[in-house]
């Protein structure tokens, strides 16, 4: 964990300071592990602006394609009944990621 | 309007619907900003439909299949009025799938008949008989245009009878699956469905004929100007507080929701400024709900087996009554529209397991307790009052006359509560859909206060207001959607062919 914050610190000292004021609380999870660059989903140099969901479809597929890898997951969060839910609707990518159905419902799923 | 900025927009408080949430929400948002135009700049179409719920969606495929141009206009992200919440029954007589199973009991003058008493005679007659007469070819064409899938048949009591036809869900509710069709539909026909434009005004010329409608959407105010007409597909009221105190009596707006909370009474704001008569206003369909869960409790309330007690342990309704009855009645009765459904393990009790089950399943409290004390302290209801209720219960029906209590029971077969382990559900009232809106004659056009169509006005769905009194026989509400919806779009393609 440390080395990953030291990354942030570096990265963070190389831009300007209204992206300072960004919520950087849980910092990318997985993608940084896995090596994603910040180049890989924000187009702009330095990251300043949200992802567009076609982003992250570009990596993973689309709804169709996730709910196949959630299947068995119950009930799967990427085919239910609210419809085309866009990625970043609940997957929040540099803080605490959400699930919209728990405006309505309360389910033991935990959004990475 | 081109002098309006994004920034000015932003900070009025009706941007803030659409334009706020753009940014995280917009399914559509690259694919739609190509074909917007800039702001200020009008389209024409042959006919411009607000909401793309069921009836929208209906209206835009059928419009485009009569060979005209329509274009959908959706205040939100996606579909986000009350059929995506919907179960999907859609109630229709002289169908192929009855035929295939045998049915043959039923007629479109019984089907009348039927919708007529359910409205207690106060549905528009001319309406009625218009949805019986046409029922069976919606059903074909959701099948045969759409690939709706239904599920067999099964055979309810009065007034469904073999009628309910059940949308295949396919694991999500059967009305998330009418949408997600109707958008494939609509989609294969390239026909544009703007996602966060809302309709904020209608636009008429100097002879009071709607021309089009003026919407925000995230560019800004942008007008659509229609050749054929445009039709009111934006749903009902349920979500709007105001309009339910208005309309219907600060009680009403006490109810849940069961379903969009985006339903908010544009049919009523859009229309009211051309003078549309409003009928059926206080008017509703109601259904219970565990509101912090969404599980419908309807089964173990229709059951025939326990009592109902508020939060003081008091009996509050005839357990007799109607699903909608109990759930219209609740805010009524009880000061925080809540009350619990108490049942002993009596194993005949059809529904007992599977509620249970279905509790536990989607993590929604209910209550299991060994003594009636103990269910007391688990429920927080006064031990003592709970008790007394009971016991006054069991000695009414040992005395055979239940219907003295207060309020009385009038169930035909009526059960002691007296097998451990006891059971509570707690649920509350909810509403499921506002009946009321712009009155609409059998070719979906608005009528005004004195009786004349509103020319290039049409209306159709829960938008619209007429068919429904008191209550609808299950699915009819899809089915009206679907019916009135397209005959808006032949109505209105056929309008501007005349232009
Ligand atoms: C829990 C539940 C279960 C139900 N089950 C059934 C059932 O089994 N069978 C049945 O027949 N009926 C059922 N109903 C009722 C049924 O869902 C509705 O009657 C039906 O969906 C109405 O369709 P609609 O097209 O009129 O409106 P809606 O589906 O409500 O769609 C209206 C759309 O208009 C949009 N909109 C609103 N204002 C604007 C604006 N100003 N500009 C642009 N867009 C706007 C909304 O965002 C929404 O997408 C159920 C309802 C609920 C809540
Ligand atoms: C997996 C894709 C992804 C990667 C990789 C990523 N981001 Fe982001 N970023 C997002 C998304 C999505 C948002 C929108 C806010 C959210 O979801 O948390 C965002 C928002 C931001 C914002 C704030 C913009 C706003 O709306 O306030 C900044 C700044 C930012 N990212 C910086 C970075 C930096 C620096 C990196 C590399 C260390 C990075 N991002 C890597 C997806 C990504
Ligand atoms: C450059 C490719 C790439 C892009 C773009 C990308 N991801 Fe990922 N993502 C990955 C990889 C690689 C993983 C790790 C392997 C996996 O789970 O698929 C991952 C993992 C995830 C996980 C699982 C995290 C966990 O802890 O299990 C989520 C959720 C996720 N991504 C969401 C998103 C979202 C939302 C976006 C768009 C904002 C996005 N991704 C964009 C490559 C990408
Ligand atoms: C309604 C909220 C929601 C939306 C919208 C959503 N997800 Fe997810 N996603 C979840 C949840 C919850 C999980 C965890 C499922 C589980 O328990 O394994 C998950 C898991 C994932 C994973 C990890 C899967 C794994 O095998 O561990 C990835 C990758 C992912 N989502 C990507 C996406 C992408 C890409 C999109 C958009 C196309 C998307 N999600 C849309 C809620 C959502
Ligand atoms: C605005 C409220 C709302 C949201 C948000 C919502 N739902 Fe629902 N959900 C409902 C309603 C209403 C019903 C139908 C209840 C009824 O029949 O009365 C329902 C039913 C369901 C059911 C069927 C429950 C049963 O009875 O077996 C499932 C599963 C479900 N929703 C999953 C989801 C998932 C997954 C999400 C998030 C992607 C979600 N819902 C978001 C309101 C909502």
């Amino acid at each position: 964990m440390k080395s990953i914050y030291i990354v942030f610190v570096t990265l963070f000292a190389a831009l300007s300071m209204s992206v300072f004021a960004a919520p950087m609380t849980i910092p990318m999870g997985k993608h940084l592990e896995k090596g994603v660059t910040c180049a890989q989903c924000h187009k702009e140099n330095p990251p300043a602006k949200a992802v567009p969901f076609e982003k992250c479809e570009s990596c993973h597929g689309n709804n169709d394609a996730m709910a196949k890898r959630t299947e068995k997951v119950e009930p799967n969060p990427h085919f239910n009944h609210l419809g085309d839910v866009t990625c970043t609707e609940c997957h929040k990518n540099h803080s605490e990621s959400v699930l919209i159905c728990s405006n309505c419902h309360k389910f033991n799923l935990k959004t990475p | 309007m081109g002098t309006l900025t994004r920034r000015s927009l932003l900070k009025s408080g009706l941007a803030a619907v659409g334009a706020g949430t753009v940014a995280m929400m917009g399914r559509p948002s690259s694919a739609e900003a190509a074909t917007t135009q800039k702001v200020g700049k009008a389209q024409t179409f042959d006919a411009v439909i607000v909401g793309a719920g069921c009836a929208g969606l209906a209206c835009a495929i059928e419009v485009h299949d009569q060979g005209g141009k329509p274009v959908v206009l959706e205040k939100m992200g996606r579909p986000s009025g009350n059929a995506i919440f919907a179960l999907g029954s859609v109630c229709v007589t002289g169908t192929r799938l009855q035929k295939e199973q045998g049915i043959d009991d039923d007629s479109v003058e019984q089907f009348y008949q039927d919708m007529m008493k359910v409205s207690l005679q106060r549905g528009d007659p001319e309406l009625t008989r218009f949805y019986a007469e046409n029922s069976a070819e919606a059903f074909h064409w959701l099948v045969d245009k759409i690939g709706v899938k239904f599920k067999k048949i099964i055979k309810a009591p009065y007034p469904r009878f073999g009628r309910i036809h059940r949308i295949d869900g396919e694991g999500i509710t059967g009305g998330g699956m009418l949408i997600r069709k109707l958008l494939a539909a609509a989609k294969a026909r390239g026909i544009p469905v703007l996602y966060h434009t809302k309709a904020v005004e209608l636009l008429t010329n100097l002879k009071m004929e709607v021309t089009g409608v003026r919407a925000l959407t995230p560019e800004g105010l942008k007008d659509f100007n229609a050749k054929g007409g445009v039709l009111i597909a934006s749903g009902g009221f349920s979500a709007n507080r105001e309009m339910l105190t208005m309309y219907m009596g600060g009680w009403a707006a006490n109810l849940a929701t069961r379903g969009s909370p985006y339903v908010t009474g544009e049919n009523i704001a859009l229309t009211k400024p051309l003078y549309a008569q409003l009928v059926h206003m206080d008017q509703f369909h109601g259904g219970p709900i565990v509101a912090a869960t969404h599980v419908n409790p309807a089964d173990i309330l229709n059951a025939g087996y326990g009592i109902i007690v508020s939060m003081q342990g008091q009996r509050v309704i005839d357990e007799a009554s109607t699903y909608v009855a109990k759930a219209k009645t609740l805010p009524r009765v009880t000061k925080e529209n809540r009350a619990f459904q108490i049942c002993d393990s009596n194993s005949k009790n059809p529904q007992l397991a599977g509620m249970i089950k279905k509790y536990t399943h989607l993590n929604s409290p209910f209550y299991q307790a060994e003594t009636l004390e103990e269910l007391a302290k688990l429920t927080d209801i006064p031990a003592e009052a709970l008790i007394k209720t009971v016991n006054e219960y069991n000695d009414a029906l040992k005395n055979n006359a239940p219907a003295q209590l207060n309020p009385p029971n009038t169930l035909k077969t009526p059960y002691a509560v007296e097998t451990a382990p006891y059971y509570a559900f707690p649920f509350e009232g909810g509403m499921t859909a506002t009946f009321g809106g712009p009155k609409i004659n059998v070719r979906a056009e608005v009528v005004n206060t004195e009786q004349q169509t509103i020319p290039g006005l049409y209306a159709a769905g829960n938008a619209a207001g007429g068919l429904f009194y008191n209550d609808y026989i299950g699915g009819c509400q899809l089915g009206g959607a679907t019916i009135f919806g397209r005959v808006a779009a032949k109505e209105m393609v056929a309008r501007s062919k005349k232009a």
